[in-house]
Order: C-alpha cells, then structure tokens, then sequence
C-alpha cells in the first residue's frame, strides 16, 4: 500500500487540472450569479418595419402554375410560366434603377407588388418602362426607381417615403395601391395591426426564447448552407399564405371605412409637396367589371368562403378606395393617373384579379409616360431645373 | 507505431462505438459542404429606427449620469445624488406617469428629444406629464399626458413615431418641440439621412456581425446572461457614450446651416395631425443660449469651437434660426404655438447646461405650457363637449 503510489500521486496533473477547472467553473458561476443581481429586465427593442427588398438581390421569379397555388391558391390565366429575372440594387430598388449618372429627372414608384410586377420582365415592368418612354417622349435622361414590395399597403409606403426616399430628392413620386389597404383593413381591422408580416412596428427577436436563438445562431453559423436551403424550401413555403393565421379565424364581418387611407394617401400628397417633390396619385388596374368572369368568379368564390365578403361588397371596397384616390388629387390639385379606368379588365393585360403579365405592364407604361409628358407641373419641372441649372 | 498500434488495439471497443457518430459527423459536413456553394451572400435586412424609451423600464438614474451635467460645468448641486431619478415606461414605451385615466377627458402626446424627456426631473414634476395635470386640475378635467421624448430625437425620428405609434392612440392634440437635435445632426452629419450609428433613420441588421459573433452572443446570452448584459451595459454606458466621436474635429461644419428641411418636418407634423384629427401644438425651445453667455456656458461652448470649429455666436445665430423657423411654420399653418424661447426666463437655476430643465425649471415649464394650452381654442372646445364632474382643485393642493 505504502510503496504504490495513491490516486492522487498517479493523477497529479489530472488532478490539478481539475482543481483550477472546478475554481474556475465557480468562480464564473458566482461572478455570474452577483452580476446578474439587479439586472434590470431584458430591455423590448422594437424598430419599425421597412418593407423593402433585400438589397443586391439577384435570383428569378419562377412562374409555374404550382407555385403560385402555394400562395393562397390565386386563379391565373394568360402568365407566361417562364423565369422572369429579378434584381435589386443597393437600395433595395428592383432593377434596373439607376442608369443616368447625371438624369434631368427622377422618380420613385411606391406601391405593393402591382408595382413590383414579379411575373414580368426586367425591362418591362412599368415603373421602369415609363422612365425610358417618358425620357423618349422629352429627350431628357430619366432614372425611375420600383420600390413596389409585394403586401405594402399605404401606411409601408409613407414609412418608404420619410426614411428612404426623400433621401433621394427625386422630382415626382407615383403612388398606387388599395387591393393591400383593402385587405389589411379587412382582415386585421387596422394599419397599425400586430401582424407576422404587415405590421408597421417589430418587436426584436430578444422577445425569442434564449434557447432559440442560441439554436438558429448556431445552425446559421456552423451549417449556413442546411439551415439556408431549409429555409427557403421546405420552411419557406409553408409560410407562403401570410394570412393562414386570420384565415382559419373565421369570416371578416365589420364594414372598412376608407377614413384612414384617405388621411395616408393626403400625407402623401402634403409630404411630398413639403420638399418640392410632385406627387402623383394612381388609381389601381384590377379584373373586377360589373359582370366579373370565370377567372374573377371561381377566385372571388374562394376568396368569399374564406372570409365572408361576397364579390358585389370587395369590389364596392375596391371602388371606392379608388375613388378617394381621385378625389384626394382633385382636391390637393395633384395629377391623377386613372388606370382603374384607362387598362382593360380582362386577361389580355391582368393574369389574376390584380396583377399584370408582360404586356398589361408594357400598356401601363405607355400611359404613364403619356399623362406624365402632358402634364403641366412636369413641364413646370423641367422649366425649373432648366433654369436653376442655367443659374449655376 | 507500435504504440499507435497498441492504442488502436486497446480502444478497438471505444473505437467501434464512435464509429456511426463519427460517420453521421462526417455525412453532415459533406451535405453541408455541397450546400455551401453557390450560396447567396447573407441577405441584408434593414429596419426603420423606433427611436423610444425601451417599453417596461424600471430604473433609477444614479450619480454617474451626472457626468453628463458635470461636462457642462452647470447646476450639479441641485441634482440629486445617490438616490437618483426614478425612470419608469409603460408598455409603449411612453415615460411614466402616462395614462392615469382609463376614460380621460382629454390625451396629450409630447413629442421632442431629451428636452422633453427630463431625465434629471423628478418623476412627477417632468413637464409633460405635469403640464397635464396642472391643466386638468385647473379645468375640473381628467387629462392624460404622454411623454414621448426621446433623448437625441429630432423632428425626423418624432415624425416617425408620430406615424407609427402615436397617431393609433388617436390623442386630441400632439405638441412638438425641437430645435438643438436638428441642429446638431444637420451640422455634424449633414442630413437627417445619414448613417450615424445611433441616430440614422434607416439600420443595417447584420452591420459589422460576423457569424461567430453572432454565435458567441447567442452562447453568452444563454448561459451567462449577467455578463453579457453588463458588458453592454458598460460599452455603450448609456447616456454618456460620445456618440460624436467619429466625426469630433472635423472644423468644417456649415454654418449657413439652412432651417428647410426642418420647416419640412415641422409641416409634414402639422400634415399627418390634422387628417387625423388630431390638434398639432408646437413649442420653441427653452435655453440657456443668452447674449452674453454664463460663464459656465462659455467653458461648454468653447468644446464646441475645438471640435466643430463653430464659436458661441455662431452657434447661437443657427440655433435661433431654428426656433424662428418653429414660429414661422406655426404662423404660416395657423398653429398653437408655445413660444418657450421667449417664456422661459434664461436664468441658471432653471437648466442644468444649456437646454435641459432641472426639476424647478420643469415645474416652471409645466405652469407656463398649462396655462398657455387652457388658452387653446381646440382644448377649450374639446373639454367643452365632455361632461366630466371632477371637482377643480386648487393649484396650491399640487406637490
């Protein structure tokens, strides 16, 4: 016994190893327990939700049949099934968006995705196309910016217009869009709602679980390539109805009223006119005529059993969303663009209830660059930078 | 070798057992090393700036953030030492006392930056919610006042809380004051929308975060809480961390700063209150800013010189621009107007440096706007369509 070594003599470095260990693992422990005395309570950060596109995106819409049934299973008719390119720039503008270094004028496309135009092609979505036949038509250098983002309503689009666009000190900003009015104020009852995706104000994801963060922080930095290509497949599509949550709630029964919109689209008006920038309101192209088709029919049916609001009610809705879009431009004497009248409601243009296809964009544009180079405030304009430059 | 040998014979079983793990490991880092490529970069994901106090705060301001005071060389003998001012939010961030009414008679909502907020301010003698009290108290109404300020807030960030959260509280009126923020971030940074690390308008999510930060944030997060937070705590050390250090010494600010831009916000204010009904207020800023300045001002204002290459009269002449151009908006648009400029005596005892209140300072400022909002024809009108039988107390009841 005496002449063997004991345990402690076999195991000097183990032991002394697990010594200094054992101290540290407490000494962290107790300097962790006295540090988190008196620690105030994780602070709620909240920021405000910027409906943009991811800057420097470059990937493909793809049409197919099958994947737009994923979204909520939209009726389409008349859409080429191919890959339409899409690109943002820095901004997060859809491309292309800058070409002129030096353009005579600029301007800025806000609204949902009818402004984005995903199933069209690059060079004929018509916020961009109306820029180039406009420059033609004038013989002026024209950058027009797409900041259309699928879901936007009209609340995204002044948050748009404060934090990022006056930035740009554009000369005429276009606005369009009442189908994502409609429906926020339907199916939440309010712009200022607590909605996955539409809400205006976010709550952090200190408000996750630690666990879960510690898990996607982990995930996304040892298996960035499993965790991304999960995401975006498999998890990915099933968050594609963003209404699943409201839609499995029941039936929407309270009427909207248009007062909010109103006040969102004067404030529109009233802040661009604050910086010189010309406004311009549009009223929304859409499939819904008095005697809707099948198309119409058979999507509004579904659209009907999921909440309630039968074709003759959306569509009076519709209408009169439109409509205080007219009359907000009467009455600030802002230059009104009335697609909902001026582009056909039928599928030559429009492959679903809203939505363009490549040539209802190529007609948008056309009559955008029209009214815009007839209008007097854009002549105005170009007198003006004429003369300022002139000056210099 | 042979010793390699011996070891493999030795471990065969331990060896055996870890075999599949070891295999599994291995699978997963093929699977992942073809999913890497072609990988698209991280996304950017960016967000507007919610500039409010953190929803729930419940703290008290100790004796270090005098050095915020103590910089300026001002009033520190009448702030409070180690017992410190209680700072407390409700659950929209909005600075206790806020809604002590569940059925007011009237909603006020203050927006403006520090100024507003009253940090070295008793709780129940910061202006905002004193003001509305003192103007229930003297009507016989129930008033409800929400402090909105926001430390460092210009009139951007109030246009956008204006928007997002305040106009949902459909108060009746919103009162606005600001002029030193807007000041300081035109002449420091040029716009309202720039990329100052605390104050810009829009912010980059995944800014300077690699991966493995991210990772050893989330690691500390989980398991040591305590310091992590602490050692946030203790980088950014709230109020007193200079959040000009970047750009201090640059001597080359504008000082034919132009008020255009503010006088836009302040429109774009008046804009989004009315069409929602909501009455728009706006107040000129008090301070210090004398003709002949304190003395303590003068050592204050000599950093300025240093770092920004902008002397006291220069200063004094932008910032004056600043409130005129507050008086102008107000007049142009038909809007009240509280000329605090004019009605705060530019006396030391009421500031603690050049534009922030101490606690008399804040009573002073809570009579003056009291009284000047009971002058107030939509506020007269407003509490005249409510029939509240709340017993008018007398002024001297008050703390």
């Amino acid at each position: 016994m005496t002449d063997k070594p004991n345990w402690f003599e076999r195991h000097s470095k183990k032991t002394l190893f697990l010594v200094v260990a054992v101290f540290i693992i407490f000494a962290l422990g107790f300097t962790e327990y006295l540090l988190e005395q008196g620690l105030p309570q994780q602070p709620v950060t909240r920021s405000i939700r910027l409906k943009e596109h991811t800057p420097l995106t470059h990937g493909v819409h793809a049409a197919s049949k099958r994947g737009l049934k994923m979204r909520g299973g939209v009726a389409v008719d008349n859409l080429e099934e191919t890959d339409y390119l899409f690109r943002t720039d820095e901004q997060g503008f859809i491309m292309p968006s800058k070409v002129h270094e030096t353009p005579d004028l600029s301007m800025v496309f806000l609204g949902g995705s009818t402004t984005e135009c995903n199933f069209v092609e690059e060079e004929s979505r018509f916020p961009y196309l109306s820029g180039v036949l406009l420059g033609q038509k004038l013989g002026k250098k024209i950058n027009s910016y797409n900041s259309g983002v699928s879901g936007n309503n009209t609340m995204h689009c002044l948050d748009l217009l404060l934090n990022k666009v006056l930035a740009m000190r554009p000369d005429i900003v276009l606005l369009m869009e009442n189908f994502n009015d409609v429906n926020i104020l339907l199916f939440t009852g309010s712009y200022w709602n607590d909605h996955g995706s539409r809400s205006l104000l976010v709550t952090s994801d200190r408000g996750k679980g630690r666990g879960q963060r510690l898990w996607e922080a982990f995930t996304e930095t040892v298996f960035p390539g499993i965790s991304y290509r999960l995401h975006s497949s498999i998890l990915g599509g099933r968050n594609l109805d963003e209404f699943a949550r409201e839609r499995t709630s029941g039936a929407v029964s309270e009427a909207i009223t248009s007062q909010d919109y109103e006040a969102n689209l004067v404030n529109f008006v009233q802040i661009c006119n604050a910086r010189g920038i010309m406004p311009v309101l549009m009223t929304q192209f859409n499939r819904f005529s008095a005697t809707p088709d099948d198309l119409t029919k058979k999507a509004m049916r579904k659209f009907g059993r999921d909440w309630g609001v039968d074709y003759g009610t959306y569509k009076g809705y519709l209408d009169s969303f439109n409509d205080v879009a007219r009359e907000v431009a009467t009455e600030h004497n802002g230059l009104l663009i009335d697609l909902d009248k001026q582009v056909p409601k039928n599928n030559a243009y429009i492959y679903d209830v809203v939505h363009i296809n490549t040539e209802g964009s190529k007609l948008v544009a056309s009559l955008i660059a029209e009214q815009l180079a007839q209008s007097v405030e854009v002549q105005n304009l170009l007198r003006a930078k004429n003369q300022s430059l002139s000056e210099k | 070798m042979a010793d390699a040998k011996a070891w493999l014979a030795r471990n065969a079983k331990k060896l055996r057992r870890a075999r599949l793990p070891l295999l599994a490991l291995l699978g997963l880092g093929a699977v992942e090393y073809v999913l890497e490529r072609d990988l698209p970069p991280a996304p950017v994901k960016r967000h507007i700036r919610l500039r409010e106090n953190s929803p729930f705060a419940n703290e008290i301001r100790f004796s270090w953030d005098k050095a915020i005071p103590i910089r300026a060389g001002m009033n520190v003998d009448s702030l409070k030492g180690e017992s410190g001012y209680v700072f407390r939010t409700d659950e929209h961030g909005f600075i206790m006392p806020a809604k002590i009414y569940d059925d007011p008679d009237l909603s006020l909502v203050f927006l403006g930056g520090s100024t507003i907020k009253c940090n070295y301010v008793e709780e129940e003698s910061r202006f905002p919610y004193r003001a509305g009290l003192l103007l229930g108290r003297r009507l016989g109404k129930k008033i409800n006042s929400y402090n909105a300020g926001v430390r460092a807030n210009n009139s951007m960030h109030s246009l956008t809380i204006l928007l997002n959260k305040v106009v949902p509280l459909q108060p009746d009126m919103v009162v606005m004051m600001h002029a030193i923020n807007d000041v300081n971030i035109l002449l420091f940074e040029d716009t309202y929308w720039n990329e100052h690390h605390t104050r810009s308008l829009i912010v980059a999510e995944t800014q300077d975060v690699g991966r493995f930060t991210r990772l050893f944030e989330a690691t500390m997060e989980t398991f040591l809480p305590g310091f992590a937070r602490r050692l946030r705590i203790g980088e950014a050390f709230g109020e007193n961390a200079d959040e000009f250090a970047e750009t201090r010494g640059h001597k080359n600010v504008n000082t034919n700063l132009g008020t255009e831009g503010f006088e836009a916000n302040l429109r774009s204010f008046i804009a989004v209150c009315r069409t929602r009904n909501i009455e728009p207020a706006l107040m000129t800023q008090f301070n210090l800013l004398t003709e002949k300045p304190h003395k303590a001002i003068t050592k204050a204002m000599k950093k300025l010189r240093e770092d920004w290459g902008v002397d006291y009269a220069a200063y004094k002449r932008i910032y004056d621009r600043f409130n005129e151009a507050t008086r102008k908006v107000a007049r142009e648009h038909h809007v009240f107007l509280i000329d605090l400029d004019v009605l705060v005596p530019k006396e030391k005892k009421y500031f603690i440096d050049v534009v922030h209140l101490n606690t008399e300072g804040s009573k002073l400022v809570a009579d003056i706007v009291a009284s000047e909002l009971a002058k107030n024809n939509e506020v007269q009108r407003l509490l005249a369509t409510h029939t509240s039988a709340t017993k008018p107390l007398a002024l001297q009841e008050l703390p």
